[in-house]
């Protein structure tokens, strides 16, 4: 019942398409209304994250610069989404306080909001592939099509994430926090900054247990050129299936208390 | 927007409403801390601790409202007016019992409720439109009219942050009553302050509010119960306490709660 419940109100939510449409559009026009780059600010920052990193820790690692910032150029704003999206999560209801209290969209729709924003910005920062891999004169090849049912899995992610973390957050308002900190441990864990093969093989286990690996893995192999690894794809599918029989009924239960608990 | 003419299924049905929900304090908000009690179990009274205070807002309400009522909400600050309110609207999902809704609804609380202060006039008309359920289209097709109503001129070109107070009253207010909702709800009825606009608000939300199939307004004023509504009940903790005739009502509220 409560999944069911939970079931609809995600199909009312994307229904209710142009509303999230408007709110992310709204929210990130207002951000950067006043500057001339616009939203290529975001363009921007992940150029500058990327080179900076690419040139001080390619020194730290003596690894080859090209190949180095061509893996982070890709690594990196996926990582971005990843992470933004799992911090983003347990606030999606309580930044929409005000239009919960007087609209009555379907819950859901913030939380379509919520990954919309993270898609738009990743599509932003995901084209300094572009230049980069034109630069170093590396092609993309037959594998960047698995690209696209890892973007799938994202937004499956991101769905779960803000359903599961939304409800939790609002009752729980330390959530953002414990979150906050998850991912920051995250990240160090995560091969971002190295290279999987970088990793000396006893401490290979921090890769293989780790769900940010694997889902950092099945976006990033297929445009480095590489078929993702099926491991990779299991993992990822065993976490999204465990996140949906979370989230759906806790989501679907409490769904209508999240208003009282603003 | 245009209704049907006649909207015999425009109805609101409260079934043995209840809106009961609990009210955490600090400590009640951390998980962290919802953790610790559980594994330390009863070494902490229960109840006595202070991590939430349990509200009825609403208790067990039965009601049902059909075409033609103009309903006015008399209480005390804290009598559930509000709540009931957004119960009405479809916003505050009941926690016991059932609410059921017929009818296209608009619930004016806030005027300036989803207006970005970075966009334009035109803008905020347009995103107004699309938030109450209106495709881009329909939503554009708003802008003429208000614009027109709203007599901001080349205003509406700037963005909201530019402008004066009354101005974005203006806009808000003429945004606000575009629609003609089948069921209208409201907390106070609004009023704009400007004196030569004040006259065409007054009859455009007139008219707003005649055409509303169901209308409800929860109000600390008599006169406006008076002049807009046709029944009137008074709540008191979350009780129906009144239902029937405005001046029954009003007295009723007079003599039993006013002073109590």
């Amino acid at each position: 019942m409560a999944v069911r419940t939970a079931l609809k109100d995600l199909y009312d939510g994307a229904r209710a398409w142009r509303i999230w449409y408007v709110l992310t559009t709204t929210e990130i026009k207002s951000r950067y209304r006043r500057s001339k780059l616009g939203q290529f600010w975001f363009t921007l920052s992940m150029a500058v994250t990327v080179c900076g990193i690419g040139f001080v820790y390619g020194a730290l690692f003596k690894q080859p610069y090209v190949e180095f910032i061509t893996y982070l150029a890709v690594a990196f704003p996926i990582w971005a989404l990843i992470s933004t999206m799992t911090a983003d999560a347990p606030s999606v209801f309580i930044n929409a306080e005000a239009q919960m209290k007087h609209y009555t969209f379907p819950k859901s729709a913030f939380v379509w909001q919520m990954i919309m924003r993270n898609l738009f910005i990743f599509a932003h920062n995901i084209v300094l592939v572009v230049p980069i891999f034109l630069f170093v004169g590396k092609g993309l090849g037959w594998p960047v099509l698995a690209f696209l049912p890892a973007l799938a899995a994202y937004v499956l992610t991101g769905m779960w994430l803000g359903l599961l973390f939304g409800t939790l957050g609002t009752r729980f308002r330390d959530v953002p926090q414990i979150l906050a900190s998850i991912t920051q441990m995250a990240f160090f864990v995560t091969p971002v900054l190295f290279r999987p093969a970088l990793l000396p093989e006893n401490l290979q286990f921090i890769i293989d247990h780790n769900p940010f690996a694997a889902l950092l893995a099945i976006g990033r192999d297929p445009l480095l050129g590489l078929w993702p690894r099926a491991s990779d794809w299991l993992y990822v599918g065993i976490i999204t299936l465990l996140g949906f029989a979370a989230a759906l009924p806790i989501y679907g239960r409490y769904r209508r208390h999240i208003l009282y608990w603003l | 927007m245009t209704h049907s003419a006649a909207a015999p299924d425009v109805s609101i049905i409260l079934d043995k409403a209840t809106v009961e929900y609990q009210l955490f304090s600090a400590r009640g908000r951390s998980l962290k801390g919802a953790l610790l009690r559980r594994t330390v179990g009863g070494q902490i009274k229960a109840g006595g601790d202070g991590i939430a205070t349990s509200v009825k807002a609403l208790d067990n309400i039965t009601l049902t409202l059909r075409p033609g009522v103009k309903l006015g909400l008399i209480g005390r600050n804290g009598a559930g007016k509000t709540t009931l309110l957004r119960a009405l609207a479809g916003i505050y999902e009941p926690t016991g019992g059932r609410i059921i809704i017929n009818g296209t609804t608009a619930s004016m609380t806030d005027l300036m409720m989803g207006m970005d202060m970075e966009a334009t006039g035109r803008e905020n008309i347009f995103l107004r439109g699309v938030f109450l359920g209106l495709s881009f289209e329909r939503a554009r097709a708003l802008v003429p009219e208000i614009a027109d109503f709203t007599e901001l001129g080349e205003y509406l070109d700037l963005p909201m942050r530019t402008y004066s107070a009354g101005m974005m009253l203006r806009l808000s207010f003429a945004v606000s009553t575009s629609l003609r909702p089948d069921i209208l709800i409201m907390d106070e009825v609004i009023g704009v302050g400007d004196q030569s606009f004040y006259a065409k608000a007054e009859a455009r939300l007139n008219e707003m509010i005649d055409s509303a199939h169901i209308f409800v307004v929860a109000s600390h004023d008599n006169d406006i119960i008076r002049r807009f509504c046709n029944r009137a009940m008074v709540l008191h903790q979350g009780h129906i306490m009144f239902d029937g005739e405005v001046e029954a009502a009003l007295a009723y509220y007079a003599e039993n709660l006013k002073n109590a």
